[in-house]
């Protein structure tokens, strides 16, 4: 039998050189009967863990190395390098790193000839394809060039790793070339190694490589002539068809089994290690956890908490076990530089379960108290590094804290991780319509007809979008377009990076994988995705940035300097009853993952009593649970009007929390355990699959197994397919219970903050826009109902955030300058500056005080009314303010300067309210004045509309009308093509559904109009009130530019 | 004093409806009930609300072209808006009142548009607001010949004195009004004492407004107008910059529409050009005022208003006021390249005939030359005697020859101003398409482009001067061809041109190109030492010839070719290629081999070449199994 192993391939990870993902690769691979492979993408390892993990089940051996492009005497050439030990891998990996951070990002990087010689231990050298060095050197200067080169590649890495490469696609050229190298081997006595250069998998996949050569060269298929695959030889070929097509030189096919057996590494032996903490004085890092848990605990837990000191030894235990301590360390320092620095920052993920992070300061989340499942942070068999997320104000606070870690860990031992973004339904329809040569228009039809909604129709497919952009899928050039965006689905494109993943390494990240720049300055990026990094055992800390930590941080600084109160987010009053009221009735603007409309109509039927309560609110409204379908029947639990039942009885205690219904991730995972028998390992694995974007085929293997284990069990076919049903729905997204209970307390902390110190958690949200669901109209209109007063911009007193005036709970909300639109923030610092010298006197004073304001500034400063004030008691009106704005911001030229204006009041009339509206809405996005609606109640009432609150009395079933300013509109992928629309007026908000058949009657007053009446049946259940739509109107109310939250 | 101007409201609507309605006529498809759709755009075929095209419409049948404006006027009652900007963006550019009502606004996205599917979308065509404005300018003409043609759609017309010949004011604006009318489209008229107040009044007034402003009463009849006016007159003037000076430049004209007949727009709102944005921040400063409409503009102080506004609000408030006086733009009509001669007696033979033509081509050049053009585009329309029965039973080749008029284009590959090169060309043509039947009259239009100036590099081969070299090929093209295949060869390929080598992987394939392919300067690279890859010469067969060849193991054994089998002795190969594969008939798949047969003594090739082995190239077409012989060794 034929011992043969390809030594040189290229995947779909050579950014548009190579055809096939790495996994289809090792697929053909083994399909083929061949034992090794070795993946050489260019300048990089990007496919090398997905090609190594796939190998790996497969059982072949998967070689790792790169296509190097080099620069010589001679010009560049891509030397194919292989990774013969763990010290080869390293060179190669820091030389990549070196060549790749000279040059700025999409720039292609080469390493030059010298570099290569002094990281050349421990590689393989092959002489390459038609792009390699040999070739090269034979294409310019001849025989003599290609035996200086060989003569150097010896020198460089010695006469045993030097190979001799031979290919033969069928091409006159090549084989010239082969002769040539063939007499040229003999002559420097250099072994001869036969590879098939793939660059996909099947012969059929030549298709795709066409496509994106011409995508590469922004180029037509039919016009791209040359550049095109001459033919299609370059697949994975099987070692008989190999042995025959070198029959004539047997020595190059055995060669490369024997190569093969001598590459000794692997990426099993990365040789990653997680970076040792420094402990203070030389101690050892477990004792120093030890001692700081054990004093973390008694902050947190008080001195008398036996179970919690029981748990946390119990912990701290597995950690040394584990040898982790140095992780919890490193974690916890990075905790402590935020505390440290006002960074506000909070633990999430499975860290949450952990009693040793609550006690280190990491989580919030008592872990002790609420009983959180260990085993998910950390478990022994597992043989898994823990996974801690760190929410951090997202902006500049973020970024402190990122910068931190490379300063701590050196530019090369930290990086960020890399995102790889692929090919999806729209970016293929639209790069193979370039290629094939289609007009513009015709691209763009299609590519916007590839699921511009949300919602996704039954029918939303391929083919069914072709047929309704008028494309006959019968005619052959379009068939084949069709095939090639489907194939093209999941293929890489480019990397970018990832939003927060952060990795570690002890000694330097650069011989673990290499580093590449990004685009942001101050960062670098490794190679590898983090499901890569996961998968090869590199240990990621996430940093992810949140807007309501911001409002929290911001809200606790103005109740310092407003309330003289300080709020300790760790030291919140549980469970007070006056923060559930709210949120129980649905009134929840502005908090914390509460807000929207889907979660605002399951609050009043969850009734939230205690902290656990909003724990699985927060899961709840996820699309895992909502399509899975366990929302309802949880609800109607909840309310009682359902019995408490198990899918089976050995799941009693595993799902008993949540009345029954499998709400978090953790829940479906011990299901398995328990049902099917998996391992902590298996249950590991399936939870990936879950969360995974590559999870379809993952989750058809589960399904099969999760069965299989079932059977086992004998549990009843109609339980099994409701477990599976569960488990398979978590697909679509699932939280689990420790990152939902981080979350809760975040919520938590937003309705406390809401609640109690309204003023400044309004300022605070409003500071920190955009965020959110709702406007900041919305979220100033909310906060009046509840009771804030709100003060208008104003020249004389506003800064550039919006702040509190007056002190205690009777302070005042002031709209900072941020909010005049078109005004720099440089501009208001500087007004600010300017009025904290000495105040202006009038408008001309402030013109020339302040020239970093425009006309067009100081004309919006009036329009909106901030200049009224500015002339001191003698109260201006806006226009007074435009019309000496207009002059004061004019140069008027030395004829007119002196020219005394003969009426020294303006000409102009007063604004009106309409006009207030208008220039308030333009100006600001808002009124701080009477809702609009307010002006036209009078009159609505007259004809029968009711009001927001009216309809809250309204019973079930009857028909209503109401009317308002539309503020979201949404149609969620779970709800079936329905639309919700909110509408406000200024005693609250007014939810309408909309059929999708009402919503194609009149599609412009459901998508378009900024204030509607809606005709309707009232449903009140539960507290919860809709308007089921029956007719839609527009409504002319006033021609302020309000706006909508749509479609998010 | 006195003018008068015509407004055509959506003009780019009505400018479109007017060809579609020519189109439609042309076409003589009148029967049909829905109009075909000529832009893109899903469900965009004229539709009323009873999905019917008006059956009066329906019952005109192929009318003559003095029903357009009916028919336009017919289709007005449809929801139609027209789309502009780049393809991937298209945006609503314009639309008319139904579609307005049915809730189209301006900007709205292509995407937004098509929501509303009762209304019919159109390709914005730049050549249909030509014709239109055309037509607007013939019909102001008739009335004076001092006109300014302010902005498409808009037209002003001094009048002064016209009132003894047409009667009162009312009456002159009212026939203004009717003339528009009857060349398909609708406008609004006004006549005032100076061109502005005339233009403000004609933009302000309804549909199909006429307004008439008696001498002193301008202030007044202009007061409630919208300020807004203002920025919607300056972007059209802007616009009208940017369009007629830029996008269309001389020679490339169509529809007979000669973009020398609109003067390069001009702002004559009393500042230079380029002030659309100043007009658009007055006009928001004076909203921002609460000053809508002109009005209360006239009646804010000047002095203060020119401290705030400068010297162009002042202007505005003058314009508001009707005190603004200034001289037309006037509206020069271009010439036309274009001489035609009847005549008195029928011409059957070519030689008279080129006489007609020399001389009117002679005239016609000397009409660009004295306006520094040329031309590389000639149109002859002949006039043909036919004398036949009609009710002869004709086939389809029979019907074209008594078709009454004749037609040939002659392009040139540069423009030139030689007529004697022209003629020649045209002569050649001629006599290798001669007409059908005697000629009675002959046009010639000549389409007008700039004169290209080149100087070839200094180290540049000489070339033949193009149009002489466009006259040798006239003359080759006039001498080979045949009947089946006219100018092409089998593979539709041009006979007479130059030979170009096709970028693709497909051996030999290669193409005729009727013009000179671009010269490209080729980099010059170091000489290679020595060329890796042996050259051998090989007499190629074209057509390829096809063989009988038997296999052994794949492998070719046999060969029968020129009815001779003979032995294989040696093969190298498969040598394969393939492409075109997205193509199903261009694709290709070839294995190549090169074989080394022997010839049996008494073969011709043993007797001609005086060997007994040859080495073929043969390949083996994938699509059909066949092989073929590609060439031969030397």
């Amino acid at each position: 039998m034929t011992k043969y192993a390809e030594l040189h391939a290229r995947s779909a990870f050579t950014f548009l050189e190579g055809g096939s993902l790495p996994e289809a690769l090792i697929a053909g691979a083994a399909e083929s009967g061949i034992s090794a492979m070795a993946l050489l993408d260019r300048n990089g390892f990007y496919g090398s863990p997905r090609f190594h993990m796939s190998a790996r089940k497969l059982s072949l051996h998967a070689h790792v190395g790169t296509e190097l492009v080099v620069e010589d005497e001679l010009g560049l050439s891509n030397y194919p390098l292989l990774c013969e030990s763990q010290a080869g891998y390293q060179n190669l990996c820091r030389l990549l790193t070196k060549t790749k951070l000279r040059v700025p990002k999409h720039t292609r990087s080469s390493a030059r000839i010298e570099e290569l010689a002094q990281h050349a231990h421990g590689l393989v050298c092959l002489t390459g394809d038609e792009q390699g060095p040999l070739a090269r050197a034979l294409e310019e200067g001849g025989i003599e060039a290609a035996r200086k080169l060989l003569h150097k590649q010896v020198t460089i890495f010695g006469r045993d790793n030097v190979y001799v490469e031979l290919q033969r696609h069928l091409e006159r050229k090549q084989e010239v070339r082969n002769r040539i190298s063939v007499d040229l081997a003999r002559e420097f006595k250099l072994p001869l190694l036969a590879t098939n250069g793939v660059c996909y998998a099947s012969m059929a996949d030549r298709e795709i490589l066409d496509v994106f050569t011409c995508i590469r060269n922004k180029r037509e298929l039919a016009t791209a002539g040359k550049l095109l695959c001459r033919n299609a030889e370059r697949f994975i070929r099987t070692p008989q068809q190999m042995a025959r097509l070198f029959c004539d030189l047997p020595e190059a096919i055995s060669n490369t089994h024997e190569l093969s057996q001598r590459l000794d590494f692997s990426l099993e032996r990365l040789g990653y290690e997680f970076p040792r903490y420094p402990v203070p004085d030389g101690g050892s890092q477990i004792e120093f956890l030890r001692a700081q848990a054990r004093k973390g605990a008694s902050d947190r837990y008080g001195p008398g908490n036996e179970k919690a000191r029981k748990q946390i030894e119990r912990e701290l235990d597995l950690i040394e076990k584990l040898e982790l301590s140095g992780y919890f360390l490193i974690v916890w320092d990075i905790v402590r530089f935020c505390r440290d620095n006002g960074i506000l920052v909070q633990g999430r993920g499975s860290a949450a379960n952990s009693a040793v992070c609550y006690a280190l300061g990491i989580t919030a989340v008592d872990a002790v108290g609420m009983e959180l499942l260990f085993e998910r942070f950390l478990s022994e068999e597992r043989g898994e590094w823990p996974d801690i997320d760190l929410d951090l104000p997202s902006g500049d606070e973020r970024e402190k804290a990122i910068q931190y870690i490379y300063k701590r860990y050196g530019q090369l031992g930290a990086a960020m991780t890399a995102n790889v973004c692929t090919y999806r339904g729209r970016s293929a329809a639209r790069e193979v319509g370039k290629v094939f040569g289609f007009d513009t228009e015709t691209t763009e039809r299609l590519s916007g007809l590839v699921g511009s909604w949300e919602w996704r129709g039954p029918e939303d497919t391929f083919d069914r979008h072709f047929s309704k952009a008028g494309l006959d899928l019968t005619e052959w050039r379009i068939a084949k377009y069709l095939d090639l965006c489907v194939r093209l689905q999941d293929l890489p494109r480019h990397l970018s990076q990832h939003s927060g993943g952060m990795v570690i390494c002890q000694g330097s990240l650069d011989s673990v994988v290499p580093l590449e720049p990004a685009t942001m300055p101050g960062r670098v990026v490794v190679q590898w995705d983090k499901d890569d990094c996961a998968d090869l055992g590199i240990i990621k800390v996430d940093l992810l940035g949140l807007g309501m930590m911001a409002v929290l941080k911001d809200s606790i600084e103005l109740i310092r300097d407003h309330y003289d109160e300080e709020v300790d987010l760790a030291h919140l009053p549980a469970d007070a009853q006056d923060v559930y009221g709210p949120i129980r009735k649905a009134d929840t603007i502005g908090m914390f993952q509460v807000e929207s409309r889907a979660q605002m109509a399951s609050l009043p039927r969850n009734n939230p009593e205690k902290f656990y309560d909003l724990v699985t609110q927060v899961a709840l409204i996820r699309p895992g649970p909502i399509t899975g379908q366990m929302t309802s029947p949880y609800l109607r639990r909840r309310q009682g009007k359902e019995p408490v039942t198990y899918p089976h009885p050995s799941l009693e205690p595993v799902l008993k929390r949540t009345l029954g219904v499998p709400l978090f991730q953790e829940q479906l995972l011990r299901m398995a355990m328990i049902c099917a028998n998996f391992t902590g390992g298996e249950a590991e694995e399936l939870r990936r699959a879950l969360g995974h974007k590559r999870s379809e085929r993952k989750m058809k293997e589960i399904e099969s197994k999760l069965r299989a284990g079932m059977t086992q069990n004998e549990i009843k076919p109609e339980s099994q397919d409701s477990i599976v049903q569960f488990i398979t729905s978590f697909a679509l997204y699932g939280f689990p219970e420790s990152h939902s209970a981080s979350f809760a307390l975040i919520a938590y902390a937003s309705a406390f903050l809401k609640v109690r110190y309204l003023g400044a958690f309004t300022a605070a949200i409003l500071n920190n826009q955009p965020m959110g669901f709702y406007s900041p109209a919305t979220l100033v209109k909310d906060a009046q109902r509840h009771g804030l007063k709100v003060r208008p911009i104003d020249v004389t007193c506003s800064i550039w955030d919006c702040t509190l005036e007056g002190k205690g709970h009777a302070v005042s909300l002031r709209m900072g300058l941020r909010y005049v639109r078109g005004l720099q923030h440089a501009a208001g610092e500087a007004m600010v500056k300017a009025r904290g010298e000495r105040a202006f006197s009038s408008t001309e004073d402030l013109t020339r005080r302040v020239p970093q304001l425009s006309r067009a500034n100081l004309a919006m400063l009036a329009r909106i009314g901030a200049l009224n004030f500015i002339s001191g008691e003698a109260q201006l009106h806006r226009r007074d303010a435009l019309w000496q704005i207009e002059k004061a911001a004019r140069n008027v030229g030395p004829l007119l300067l002196d020219v005394v204006e003969p009426d020294e009041t303006s000409p102009l009339n007063r604004m009106n309210t309409e006009e207030r509206l208008v220039a308030d809405f333009h100006g600001t996005g808002m009124t701080v004045g009477p809702h609009p609606m307010a002006y036209r109640r009078e009159e609505l009432r007259k004809v029968g509309i009711s009001s927001a609150s009216e309809l809250r009395r309204i019973r079930h079933g009857k028909s209503a009308v109401v009317a308002g300013c539309v503020i979201t509109r949404q149609r969620p992928g779970t709800a079936k093509g329905l639309i919700f629309i909110t509408l406000e007026d200024e005693t609250g908000n007014a939810n309408v559904i909309v059929m999708p058949d009402l919503y194609s009657k009149d599609p412009m007053v459901v998508l378009r109009e900024r204030f509607i009446k809606v005709r309707g049946k009232v449903q009140n259940v539960d507290g919860i009130v809709h308007l089921m739509a029956e007719k839609v109107m527009p409504l002319e109310v006033t021609s302020a530019e309000t706006w909508s939250h749509d479609f998010h | 004093m006195l003018f008068g101007c015509i407004y055509v409201p959506d003009f780019p609507v009505q400018a479109a409806l007017l060809c579609e309605a020519k189109i439609y006529l042309a076409e003589g498809i009148a029967s049909q009930k829905t109009l075909p759709d000529k832009s893109a755009g899903k469900g965009s075929s004229l539709k009323t609300s009873s999905n019917e095209i008006s059956p009066a419409i329906a019952s005109l049948g192929k009318a003559s072209l003095d029903k357009v404006s009916f028919i336009e006027k017919s289709f007005r009652q449809y929801q139609i808006a027209v789309l502009d900007g780049p393809a991937n963006q298209m945006k609503i550019f314009a639309c008319n009142e139904p579609a307005r009502r049915a809730g189209i606004e301006i900007g709205m996205t292509k995407v937004q548009a098509e929501a509303l599917p009762s209304v019919a979308l159109r390709k914005r065509v730049l050549d249909h607001e030509f014709i239109a404005h055309a037509a607007l300018l013939e019909c102001a003409g008739k009335f004076s010949p001092r006109l300014e043609s302010t902005c498409p759609g808009t037209v002003i017309i001094d009048l002064t004195g016209t009132e003894r010949l047409s009667g009162s004011k009312k009456k002159v604006a009212e026939k203004l009004r009717d003339a528009a009318q009857d060349s398909g489209l609708s406008a609004n008229v006004a006549v005032a004492s100076n061109a502005d107040t005339a233009l403000y009044a004609a933009l302000g007034s309804g549909i199909q407004g006429v307004t008439v402003i008696q001498d002193g009463e301008e202030a007044e009849s202009l007061g409630d107008l919208p300020v807004s006016l203002f920025n919607l007159q300056t972007a059209n003037l802007y616009f009208t910059n940017l369009y007629f000076t830029n996008s269309h430049p001389v020679g490339r004209q169509s529809d007979g529409f000669h973009s020398g007949s609109l003067p390069p727009g001009k702002l004559r709102l009393g500042k230079s050009s380029g002030t659309q944005p100043e007009t658009a921040d007055i006009v928001d400063a004076l909203s921002g005022w609460g000053i809508r409409d002109f009005k209360s503009l006239a009646a804010l102080p000047s002095v203060a208003l020119t401290q705030r506004l400068g010297q162009y609000g002042l202007h505005l408030q003058r314009l508001a006021k009707g005190e603004v006086q200034r001289e037309l733009v006037p509206y020069v009509e271009a010439s036309s390249f274009q001489q035609s001669m009847e005549l008195e007696e029928s011409i059957d033979l070519l030689e008279p005939l080129g006489f007609v033509l020399c001389d009117l081509l002679e005239r016609i050049l000397l009409q660009l030359v004295n306006r520094s053009l040329a031309t590389d585009r000639i149109q002859v329309d002949l006039d043909l005697e036919i004398h036949s029965d009609c009710q002869l039973q004709l086939t389809r080749q029979q019907s074209a020859l008594l078709e009454p008029t004749y037609q040939r284009v002659l392009k040139l590959p540069v423009p030139t101003q030689d007529a004697k090169i022209i003629f020649k060309l045209l002569e050649l043509d001629l006599a290798g398409k001669p007409p059908h039947a005697p000629v009675k009259k002959v046009s010639v239009e000549a389409f007008p482009a700039r004169v290209k100036f080149g100087q070839t590099g200094l180290f540049q081969p000489v070339a033949p001067e193009p149009a002489k070299l466009e006259l040798t090929l006239a003359r080759l093209r006039s001498v080979v061809g045949d009947k089946v295949f006219g100018d092409k060869d089998e593979q539709g390929r041009s006979l007479v041109g130059f030979p170009v080598i096709l970028d693709s992987n497909r051996p030999d394939s290669v193409d005729v190109q009727t013009t000179m392919p671009a010269s490209k300067v080729k980099k010059t690279k170091p000489a290679k030492s020595k060329s890796i890859v042996p050259r051998h010469a090989m007499r190629v067969l074209r057509p390829p010839a096809e063989v009988k060849v038997g296999l052994r193991a794949r492998v070719p054994a046999t060969i029968s070719f020129g009815g001779v089998r003979s032995e294989v002795m040696q093969v190298s190969g498969p040598w394969r290629t393939s492409g075109s594969w997205w193509d199903r008939n261009q694709a290709w798949n070839r294995e190549e081999w090169d074989v080394e047969v022997q010839w049996q003594d008494g073969h011709a090739g043993v007797r001609q070449a005086g060997f007994r082995h040859a080495i073929f190239r043969v390949f083996r077409d994938a699509a059909s199994d066949r092989w073929y012989v590609e060439g031969i060794y030397a």
